[in-house]
C-alpha cells in the first residue's frame, strides 16, 4: 500500500511525458519527422543537473548523444578517372573471368514485364503452362553439365604422372635426357630450348642408341644428333600415349651396355635445370632445388634423385621370412586388430550394425553429430 | 609344435558326395546353391548356373563359417593341438563339430551326426565303467551316475576347460575356432533316443516304474516325447551346446582314428573325472530296505545296538548305534538321537552294501576288443534294486 503513495514522487518523468505527447500530437506525420533519439529538446533542461553531478561540472559532449545531425559530404580528393570507374554500371568483372576459356553461368537478365510487353507488342498472350521451356539446371550443378568442365579442364601436369621407382629405370630415363641436351647442343639451339617445353613423344631407343663420348668432363654426342634434335623441337603433340615402358629387366640390360663414363660429364647450370626438368617429364621425380645445386656431375643427379624402396611392413616382413609358417595357431594381421575386427571375429558385429541402422545412427563415427564440444572448451579452443 | 597339413589328410566327413546323404524330405530349397566344398559343385550345373550367377544378386551369407575357412584360423589349430588329437582328424572336421544345429540347420555342415555318434560312444564307455566298477548300484543312482560323467553339464564343463568358447552371434564371418550357437525357438533335439509312452498324455509320473524306463526312455532315464516337445531354458541350451562339441570331437576321433583312439579319449577325458556316488544317494525307509535286503540276500534280520553314547540328559546328545546281522556288523551311525543314530547305521550299512567295488583295475566288455586280450571272466553283477 505504502509503494503506491511513493510512486507520486515521480514528477518530473510524469512532467516530461505529456510534454512531448503533445508535440506528436501536434505534427502532422509522427513518423516523417521522427528522430533516432526520443528524448525531446526539452527534456534536456531537466536532465542537465544529473549530468552536473555525474561529471562534476562542465559535462562533456552534446547534451543528447543520440539526436542525429547532418554531417558534412565527404571530399574526396581522388582524380576523376577514379571516381568514374566507381559508378554503376561499369563491368566489374575480374580481367581473369573475363578472358577465362571456362564456360562460366551468364549474367542475370530480366524478363520485360508483363505490361510493358503488351505496350510494344499488342498481340502478346502470357503462357499458361512451362510447355517448351528449354531446362537450365541450377548453379550448384553448373560443373556437372556437360561442355562446362571437359577433359580439358582437367589438370595435367607437367610431370607424368606415373613416377618411377626402380633405379635402373630412372637411370635409362636419366641417359635419355642427358643425349638430348647434347643433341640439342648439337643443333645450336640448347639456349633457345632449355626454357621450353621438349617434346615428349621422341623416339626412346633413338636417343638411347647414340653414343656418348666423354674427355676431362666434356661429352660428344656420336650419332644422328640432328634427327633427336629435331623430335624434340618438333610442335607436333602426337604421343600422348606413348608412355615409355621400360622394364626393370628391360633396364639392366641396357645398363649393361653402357660404359660408365657417361656418368662422369661435368654441369653447368643450364645443363643441370634442363636434365632436372626433363626428368620430372619423363619419370615425375622432381629433384629439389636445394639439392640440385650440389649436382656437379650426372653421377650426382642420379644419387638425388633415386630413392630407396619403400621399407617392407612388418606383416610383409614376417611374412617374407616365413616367421610363423610352421606354426598354425598364430595368425600375423596386415593391419591392427580394431574394436570392429573384434566384434566380427566373434560374429557381434553384423548384429550391432542391423541395431544402428534399425535406429538411424551411424554405423562407424559420429555422423551428423558434433565433435565433443567439452573438449574444445577444456582445451581453450572455443 | 609341428605344422598341421591338411592337404595330407583324407576327410570322409569333409567330402560331400553328390546325390548322397539328405533324403529329399528334409532338403531345404537353400541346399542346392550350399556349395561350401569345391567338389561337391556338380559339373553339369556349371554352364547353367553361370549364365544367371552373373546378373544374380550375391548368394545369402551362409549361417556358419566355410569350411575353407578352417586351416587359417590359429584358435582351431590351437583347440587341435590342445587335444592332442591325430593328425588323422583334419581341421575341418573340428570345425564342423563346432557348429551346432541352432546355427546351420543342414545336416551335411553342422555336428548333429557326429554328436549322436559320440554320445553313444561315450554312454556305453561310461555305463560299462559304471556297472563294472560298482556292480551293485540301484538303476535311479546309475543313471544319475551316468548323468554326472556324461550329461550336457558335465560335457560343458569339459567343452570350457578345453577352451572351447562360444561365438556373440553365428555367422559366415565368425572365426571358425568358435562354437557356432544361438538360442533359437526352432531347436530340434536330434541326439535323443527313445520310445514315445502311448500314455504320455496321463502325465509324466503315470506308470513309469523303473523298469519302463529302462526299455522305453532315453539313455539316462529321461522320457522322450514327441507332442509336446519341451521348451529348454537358455542354460541347458547352452550346456548342449556346448556338450554336443565333445561329444562330436569324439565321434570325429572314432570316425578318422578308429574304436581305440576314441576309448582311450572317453578315459583321458570323461572317466578321469572325480565322482562320488555315494552323494548320490537318498534313503526314504533306511530301516525297511536293510531289512529286505538282508531277507533277500539270505542274512540273519538286522538288529541295531547301542555301542556308545554320552550326554543323555545333556543339550547335545551324541549316540552311536552299530547294526548287527548276526555276529556281522553291517554299518555303525551316530546321531542325536536314538532313532537318527539307528536310520543313519541303516544308511550306512546300505551304502556300504551298494557301493561294493571290485577295485579300481576293473575290466569292461570293451576291454575284450584289443588285440590279445586276455580270456573274459564275467564279473559280478548285483540285480540292484531292493525295494
Amino acid at each position: 500500500m505504502a509503494r503506491i503513495t511513493r510512486m507520486r514522487r515521480l514528477q518530473s518523468l510524469q512532467l516530461a511525458i505529456p510534454s512531448q505527447c503533445a508535440a506528436a500530437a501536434a505534427r502532422p506525420s509522427f513518423a516523417a519527422a521522427r528522430a533516432i533519439s526520443t528524448s525531446s529538446p526539452a527534456q534536456s533542461k531537466n536532465t542537465d543537473w544529473i549530468r552536473g553531478k555525474l561529471w562534476k561540472g562542465e559535462a562533456p559532449g552534446p547534451a543528447d548523444p543520440y539526436t542525429q545531425r547532418m554531417e558534412p559530404e565527404a571530399q574526396s580528393n581522388l582524380p576523376e578517372e577514379a571516381l568514374d570507374s566507381s559508378r554503376p554500371g561499369r563491368d566489374k568483372t575480374p580481367a581473369a573471368v573475363r578472358e577465362s576459356r571456362l564456360a562460366l553461368p551468364g549474367r542475370r537478365t530480366e524478363a520485360a514485364a508483363e505490361k510493358e510487353l503488351q505496350a510494344s507488342d499488342p498481340t502478346y498472350v502470357p503462357a499458361a503452362d512451362a510447355e517448351g521451356l528449354e531446362e537450365v539446371g541450377t548453379l550448384s550443378t553448373w560443373w556437372e553439365q556437360p561442355g562446362h568442365w571437359g577433359e580439358e579442364s582437367e589438370f595435367k601436369g607437367f610431370g607424368s604422372a606415373v613416377k618411377v621407382v626402380d633405379k635402373e629405370v630412372l637411370e635409362v630415363h636419366l641417359r635419355r635426357a642427358v643425349v638430348e641436351a647434347l643433341a640439342l647442343k648439337q643443333a645450336g639451339v640448347f639456349s633457345e630450348w632449355a626454357t621450353k617445353k621438349w617434346s615428349e613423344g621422341g623416339e626412346l631407343d633413338e636417343a638411347l642408341a647414340a653414343q656418348v663420348e666423354v674427355q676431362d668432363g666434356k661429352a660428344t654426342l656420336k650419332g644422328d644428333a640432328s634427327a633427336i634434335a629435331e623430335a624434340l623441337t618438333s610442335e607436333v603433340e602426337e604421343a600422348e600415349s606413348s608412355a615409355t615402358g621400360v622394364t626393370v629387366e628391360e633396364a639392366r640390360e641396357m645398363l649393361k651396355s653402357w660404359d660408365s663414363s657417361w656418368k662422369n660429364i661435368a654441369l653447368d647450370n643450364p645443363l643441370r635445370f634442363a636434365l632436372r626438368k626433363r626428368l620430372y617429364q619423363l619419370t615425375g621425380v622432381l629433384i629439389p632445388d636445394a639439392k640440385l645445386a650440389a649436382a656437379n656431375t650426372i653421377k650426382h643427379i642420379l644419387t638425388l634423385a633415386a630413392r630407396d624402396p619403400k621399407p617392407l611392413k612388418l606383416a610383409q616382413v614376417l611374412e617374407k621370412r616365413n616367421a610363423f609358417g610352421d606354426l598354425a595357431n598364430v595368425t600375423v594381421h596386415e593391419r591392427r586388430v580394431g574394436p570392429i575386427d573384434k566384434e566380427v571375429a566373434v560374429g557381434r558385429w553384423k548384429v550391432i550394425e542391423e541395431e544402428l541402422k534399425k535406429r538411424d545412427l551411424p554405423v562407424t563415427g559420429y555422423g551428423d553429430a558434433p565433435r565433443n564440444k567439452e573438449r574444445d572448451w577444456l582445451t581453450g579452443k572455443i | 609344435m609341428k605344422r598341421i597339413r591338411p592337404s595330407r589328410w583324407s576327410g570322409q566327413l569333409l567330402q560331400a558326395r553328390r546325390g548322397a546323404g539328405i533324403p529329399a524330405a528334409r532338403t531345404p530349397l537353400c541346399l542346392a546353391i550350399r556349395c561350401q566344398s569345391t567338389s561337391s559343385v556338380p559339373a553339369s550345373d556349371s554352364s547353367t548356373l553361370d549364365s544367371s550367377s552373373s546378373a544374380s544378386p550375391p548368394p545369402p551369407p551362409l549361417p556358419a563359417p566355410s569350411f575353407d575357412r578352417a586351416p587359417q584360423s590359429a584358435k582351431l589349430a590351437a583347440l587341435h593341438a590342445r587335444l592332442s588329437l591325430s593328425k588323422k582328424i583334419p581341421l575341418q572336421t573340428l570345425a564342423r563339430a563346432l557348429v551346432t544345429p541352432s546355427a546351420d540347420a543342414n545336416p551335411n555342415f553342422n555336428n548333429a551326426n557326429l554328436a549322436y555318434l559320440g554320445s553313444t560312444i561315450i554312454n556305453f564307455h561310461v555305463y560299462e565303467y559304471l556297472v563294472c566298477k560298482w556292480p551293485r548300484l540301484p538303476m535311479a543312482i546309475l543313471y544319475e551316475a551316468l548323468r554326472a560323467y556324461a550329461g550336457d553339464e558335465s560335457l560343458q564343463q569339459i567343452a570350457r576347460r578345453w577352451g572351447v568358447e562360444a561365438a556373440a552371434a553365428p555367422g559366415e564371418e565368425v572365426d571358425p575356432g568358435l562354437l557356432q550357437w544361438k538360442a533359437g525357438e526352432g531347436h530340434v533335439v536330434n541326439t535323443r533316443w527313445g520310445y514315445i509312452r502311448s500314455e504320455a498324455a496321463k502325465g509324466k509320473a503315470w506308470r513309469r516304474g523303473l523298469s519302463s524306463r529302462v526299455v522305453l526312455d532315453s539313455d539316462f532315464g529321461d522320457q522322450v516325447s514327441s507332442s509336446d516337445p519341451e521348451r529348454l531354458e537358455y542354460n541347458a541350451l547352452q550346456s548342449e551346446a556346448f556338450g554336443s562339441v565333445v561329444q562330436a570331437v569324439i565321434g570325429a576321433i572314432y570316425t578318422h582314428c578308429g574304436r581305440d583312439e576314441a576309448k582311450a579319449f572317453v578315459k583321458s577325458h570323461i572317466l578321469s573325472r572325480e565322482l562320488d556316488p555315494s552323494k548320490l544317494f537318498q534313503f526314504k525307509l533306511p530301516t525297511r530296505e536293510l531289512a529286505m535286503l538282508c531277507a533277500r540276500e539270505g542274512f540273519e534280520p538286522p538288529i541295531a545296538r547301542l555301542e556308545s553314547e554320552t550326554g543323555r540328559l545333556s543339550r547335545t546328545p551324541v549316540y552311536v548305534v552299530g547294526i548287527y546281522s548276526g555276529k556281522e556288523k553291517l554299518g555303525e551311525g551316530a546321531g542325536a538321537s536314538l532313532d537318527v543314530a539307528r536310520r543313519k547305521a541303516s544308511m550306512a550299512s546300505l551304502k556300504a552294501w551298494y557301493l561294493y567295488s571290485p577295485g579300481n583295475k576293473v575290466r569292461v566288455p570293451s576291454d575284450m576288443m584289443e588285440q590279445g586280450a586276455k580270456p573274459w571272466t564275467a564279473p559280478h553283477i548285483d540285480i540292484g534294486e531292493i525295494i
